[in-house]
C-alpha cells in the first residue's frame, strides 16, 4: 500500500486510513477486531479514532470505539508499526456526559488525552487531533459565516499550549486539526511559529463531492 | 484549504469520502437499505437532499458506464488528489471494507477524471 508523509513529520501513513466511528454502534467488538486484522494485513498502518466515538454519540456507548481498538492493540503488540490517531471533542449539544460538556481548555485536553490513553491501552497517541473548533464557525455543513463579536470561546493559544504540554510529556507525538477553517488553521500555524509550539501536521475535513 | 495543505505541508485527512455510503448508489431510487447508516439514523440528512441524490446518480452512472464500482471510483478520485495525505474509509461489513481498501489499486483514466470534473461543475457542492 502506498504511503505519504504526515505533514512535516517523519511518519509514513498509508493512503488508506481505517475509520472507526461505527465500532460500538453499528459494529460489535468482534467485527471491529476482524476489520482491524484484515486492514492491517492489507498493509494499512493508520487508524483514526476519537474519544467521542462511536457515532451517533451517546452516553452509554462513549469510548467504546477506543476500547475495542485498545483491546486489539494490547493483544497484537507491535505498537510502533502503527500510527494511531484520536481526537479531543469540542463543545456540542448533547455531550454533557463528557466532562460536563467538553471545551478545548487545558484541563479538558489533558483529562481527555489521559482517558483516551487508558482506553487505547498505550503510552502514546501518534496523532492527537482537535475534533472541531471551540468557537462557532463553519463546520459540519454550515454555510454562510455569521460573526458574533460577543462570543466568548477558549483561545486557540490555550488549546495549542495544552497540546504542546502533551507533546513534551511524550503522550502525544504529533497534533492535527479536524473540521477547522482556513482562518483557524493559519492561526494554529502562526502561534506555533511564534511560540515554538508544535505545528499541526494534518487537517481532517470531509471531501465528499 | 488545498493551498494551505500544499504550502504549509498540512495534508488533508479526507473523511466521509463516500458521503455516508451515499456514493455507492445504494440510496438511489428511493431505497433505504436495512442496516444502512442513513436508514438507521434519520439525523444524518446532510447528503440526502435532492441535489445530493442528483449528483450521486450522475457519478454512479459514470462509474457504471466505465465498468467501475461507484465506491471505488469515488475513493480512487480522493486517493489521487495531490493535497490528500490519507483517505479515511469506514465500513460496517467485510465486503465493504475489501472494496474500500481495494480502491488503492484503482487508477482512473484521464477521461473518467475529466468526466468527474464536469459533473462537479454541474453539481458544485451539492451537500455542503
Amino acid at each position: 500500500m502506498q504511503t505519504r508523509k504526515l505533514g512535516k513529520t517523519d511518519l509514513d501513513v498509508t493512503l488508506i486510513c481505517l475509520g472507526t466511528m461505527t465500532w460500538g454502534e453499528q459494529n460489535t467488538e468482534k467485527e471491529a477486531l476482524e476489520q482491524l486484522d484484515y486492514a492491517v494485513n492489507e498493509g494499512i498502518n493508520f487508524i483514526d479514532a476519537a474519544e467521542m466515538y462511536p457515532v451517533p454519540p451517546r452516553a452509554e456507548t462513549q469510548g467504546l470505539t477506543e476500547t475495542y481498538l485498545g483491546n486489539w492493540l494490547a493483544r497484537r503488540g507491535k505498537r510502533d508499526d502503527l500510527v494511531i490517531a484520536s481526537k479531543v471533542a469540542g463543545p456540542g449539544n448533547g455531550l454533557k456526559y463528557l466532562r460536563n460538556g467538553p471545551r478545548l481548555t487545558r484541563d479538558h485536553i489533558l483529562e481527555a488525552c489521559d482517558a483516551s490513553l487508558g482506553r487505547l491501552q498505550t503510552d502514546y497517541i501518534d496523532l492527537y487531533q482537535v475534533h472541531w473548533p471551540d468557537r462557532s464557525t463553519n463546520f459540519f455543513g454550515k454555510l454562510g459565516y455569521e460573526h458574533d463579536p460577543e462570543e466568548s470561546f477558549t483561545p486557540i493559544e490555550e488549546t495549542l499550549e495544552a497540546l504542546d504540554e502533551l507533546v513534551r510529556s511524550g503522550k502525544v507525538r504529533h497534533i492535527g486539526l479536524s473540521n477547522e477553517t482556513p482562518w483557524g488553521t493559519m492561526e494554529y500555524l502562526r502561534l506555533a511559529g511564534e511560540k515554538g509550539w508544535p505545528r499541526v501536521a494534518s487537517i481532517r475535513i470531509p471531501i465528499t463531492f | 484549504m488545498a493551498e494551505i495543505a500544499h504550502r504549509e505541508q498540512t495534508g488533508l485527512l479526507a473523511y466521509s469520502p463516500l458521503a455516508f455510503g451515499m456514493l455507492s448508489g445504494k440510496y438511489l431510487g428511493g431505497k433505504w437499505p436495512e442496516k444502512a447508516r442513513m436508514t438507521l439514523y434519520e439525523r444524518f440528512s446532510r447528503y440526502t437532499s435532492g441535489r445530493g441524490m442528483d449528483a450521486t446518480r450522475a457519478y454512479v452512472e459514470l462509474a457504471e458506464q466505465n465498468g467501475l464500482s461507484p465506491v471505488q471510483m469515488a475513493l480512487a478520485y480522493v486517493n489521487s488528489r495531490s493535497f490528500v495525505t490519507s483517505n479515511i474509509i469506514g465500513a460496517t461489513s467485510m465486503e465493504q471494507l475489501r472494496e474500500n481498501i481495494g480502491s488503492a489499486q484503482v487508477t482512473l483514466s484521464p477521461e473518467v477524471l475529466e468526466a468527474i470534473e464536469s459533473i462537479h461543475q454541474e453539481f458544485t457542492y451539492p451537500c455542503p
